[in-house]
């Protein structure tokens, strides 16, 4: 409902966005009719909620598709950015973060740690455009572009090397801090003493004990962070021209397309509550503690 | 007891350094430990007791250093060897240690036959045994350990978390980790402390048994003298890093040469001290940064003299066996400390 009130503080008419400048009132008031423009707004507020009921999420203005389609057409993109520098963030920054903790008195580990902050410090939009400089200007190795061509597994994932590891990089400073911190406090238990007095392995007490204890606040973190990389891979879509959810919306939002935004921002919803509770369920797979019946 | 000792520490002084700031945690400790001795370490909070321990199978804190004294475990010197030969012939192997909050020396992620079999898998790899032992047979090691520490079910309770224990039950599987056949030396620091006194006097019970089991010494740390007398033959009473007074157990509780182990005595609950009040030492143990001059004890001790602020006692021997650091003990012979 605070959606659909949302899309109607917007400016502008649909229909003389549509019709163009040189519309008749008379086609105008023929398309707000056609299109139930014309009904109250708390009419329209119940045609929509029986609509999403029933899966019926409106056809798109502009281009009559229906606004489902056009949703799953272009959110396997999204997903496939976020999950893909959501893992790129997870695994990177975990390892550099646990690197750091190791060799903290090393000079190496505080350089992982400097630069892990600085990393954080750096908008992902800026850090698209200077891998893009970088890597399709100055070096021309990889696709600037597009999401690639349908079905070729290689040229997509060229295609997603650059926007993710773009959205990826403040992420991995973040997460790489988080883990160095959490992987100090853990070192410092005393189970990991009990581990000492019997002789494991420092290697093993880092990578096995104490990295999955440590690991547990990160998780809260990815899980919550899933809101702003969705955030950022609009940015992503926008910069790197590549059709998505995010992109979807923005479009549709300059072409007063207002079905299609509220349809998008709905499934935008569903997808970060979807995140968090895969969040609370992947604890119970590090933290034997945490059970669900 | 044999004649050469299993373990001798010899004047161990020890710093914590902090912020530049040197405090000194042990200072000249000298004992021995014999083969199959179980010696009690006892003292207030904060007067060394844990450290010696931790200095004993190295894992102390970064912050110490060691500057002065020897450690001679079976022959060797171990604050001669590297961590990393502590860490292959001796850590979990000939010396082992157990801690004081069984709550936390589990690690809660991995299930208790996990950590078990990891640890024998370290044992048999530092002990560098010819066949490894497939993981049925470390398992079955594992639950017979269980067995032995007297966890009823062992079969099922080994793939539980260590959530699902109890503090007692925790503290029993610290034990069966501990004394693998090899160990010869176990420090318990405060062990029972957490637990309550029914798991208290079982645990002890357990430690004595497996104790006459494989023959192991015993480094048993703790403020409970009431404890510390059921399962020590000998006793040492630490203060502000030093040590004040160790001889066998009965003739230090029975009649203590020093104030300090008296006031310890006085202050403990029992039968013959019904109706009366306990006693409880005015003032506090000092802090390591300002260590009194002299006796570190005498702001506290009602019967110092002035000599007492200003030479520093000796651990000196006062009869056969039993050892006292009083100046006036040493000088005027058996004093009566009354302190109530």
């Amino acid at each position: 409902m605070v959606l659909f009130s949302l899309t109607y503080l917007l400016p502008g008419d649909p229909a003389s966005v549509m019709l163009g400048p040189r519309a008749t009132p008379q086609l105008v008031a023929e398309l707000n009719e056609r299109l139930q423009l014309d009904k109250p707004v708390y009419v329209r507020l119940a045609y929509y909620i029986f609509g999403v009921a029933k899966g019926d999420l409106g056809d798109s203005v502009w281009s009559g598709h229906s606004v489902l389609s056009l949703i799953g057409k272009n959110l396997p993109h999204t997903i496939l950015l976020a999950i893909t520098s959501l893992g790129l963030a997870a695994v990177i920054g975990i390892l550099l973060g646990t690197f750091a903790s190791i060799h903290r008195r090393k000079k190496i580990g505080s350089t992982v740690t400097t630069l892990s902050l600085l990393s954080v410090a750096v908008p992902d939009f800026v850090a698209a455009l200077l891998l893009m400089l970088l890597f399709c200007i100055k070096i021309p190795i990889l696709p600037s572009l597009g999401a690639g061509a349908d079905g070729d597994i290689m040229d997509i994932s060229l295609h997603l090397i650059l926007p993710s590891l773009a959205l990826a990089i403040g992420w991995i400073g973040y997460i790489a801090r988080l883990t160095k911190e959490s992987m100090e406090e853990v070192m410092d238990t005393d189970y990991i003493r009990t581990a000492r007095a019997f002789a494991a392995p420092i290697n093993t007490v880092y990578y096995r004990y104490a990295l999955k204890n440590a690991v547990i606040p990160t998780i809260t973190v990815i899980g919550l962070g899933f809101g702003k990389l969705l955030g950022g891979a609009v940015f992503m879509e926008i910069i790197f021209n590549r059709p998505g959810l995010g992109k979807m919306i923005v479009d549709a939002v300059f072409a007063r397309d207002l079905p299609v935004v509220q349809g998008g921002i709905l499934i935008a919803t569903i997808l970060f509550i979807f995140a968090n509770l895969l969040a609370d369920i992947s604890y119970a797979f590090v933290d034997p503690r945490i059970q669900y019946d | 007891m044999t004649n050469t000792p299993l373990l001798e520490v010899n004047s161990l002084t020890l710093d914590y350094i902090l912020g530049g700031k040197k405090m000194r945690a042990l200072d000249k400790v000298s004992f021995t430990l014999g083969k199959g001795e179980v010696m009690g370490v006892a003292g207030e909070s904060g007067c060394g007791k844990s450290t010696m321990g931790l200095s004993i199978i190295g894992l102390l804190p970064r912050i110490a250093k060691i500057p002065r004294g020897e450690i001679v475990f079976e022959g060797d010197d171990l604050l001669r060897m590297s961590s990393r030969q502590m860490d292959n012939e001796i850590r979990g192997q000939k010396i082992s240690m157990i801690f004081q909050n069984p709550q936390n020396a589990l690690n809660p992620v991995f299930r208790i036959g996990s950590q078990m079999t990891d640890i024998l898998k370290f044992q048999e790899k530092n002990r560098k045994v010819q066949r490894k032992s497939s993981r049925q047979e470390l398992y079955k090691m594992a639950v017979s350990q269980l067995r032995d520490t007297g966890i009823s079910d062992p079969d099922e309770r080994i793939s539980n978390y260590p959530f699902e224990f109890s503090g007692g039950m925790k503290q029993r599987v610290m034990i069966a980790m501990a004394l693998s056949s090899q160990t010869s030396l176990l420090i318990a620091d405060e062990p029972t402390t957490a637990l309550d006194m029914t798991i208290e006097a079982q645990i002890l019970e357990l430690l004595t048994k497996l104790k006459g089991k494989y023959d192991t010494s015993i480094l048993y740390i703790s403020h409970n003298l009431g404890v510390l007398s059921q399962i020590s033959d000998r006793i040492m009473i630490m203060y502000a890093g030093r040590i004040f007074e160790m001889g066998p157990t009965n003739v230090v509780l029975g009649s203590p040469r020093h104030p300090y182990s008296s006031a310890l005595l006085e202050s403990l609950p029992g039968r013959h001290t019904k109706g009366k009040r306990l006693l409880s030492i005015p003032g506090h143990v000092p802090s390591l940064d300002s260590l009194p001059i002299g006796c570190s004890f005498h702001p506290r001790c009602p019967f110092a003299e002035d000599e007492c602020s200003k030479v520093t006692p000796s651990l000196e021997i006062v009869s056969s066996n039993h050892w006292s650091a009083c100046l006036l003990d040493q000088r005027r012979g058996r004093q009566k400390w009354k302190w109530i």
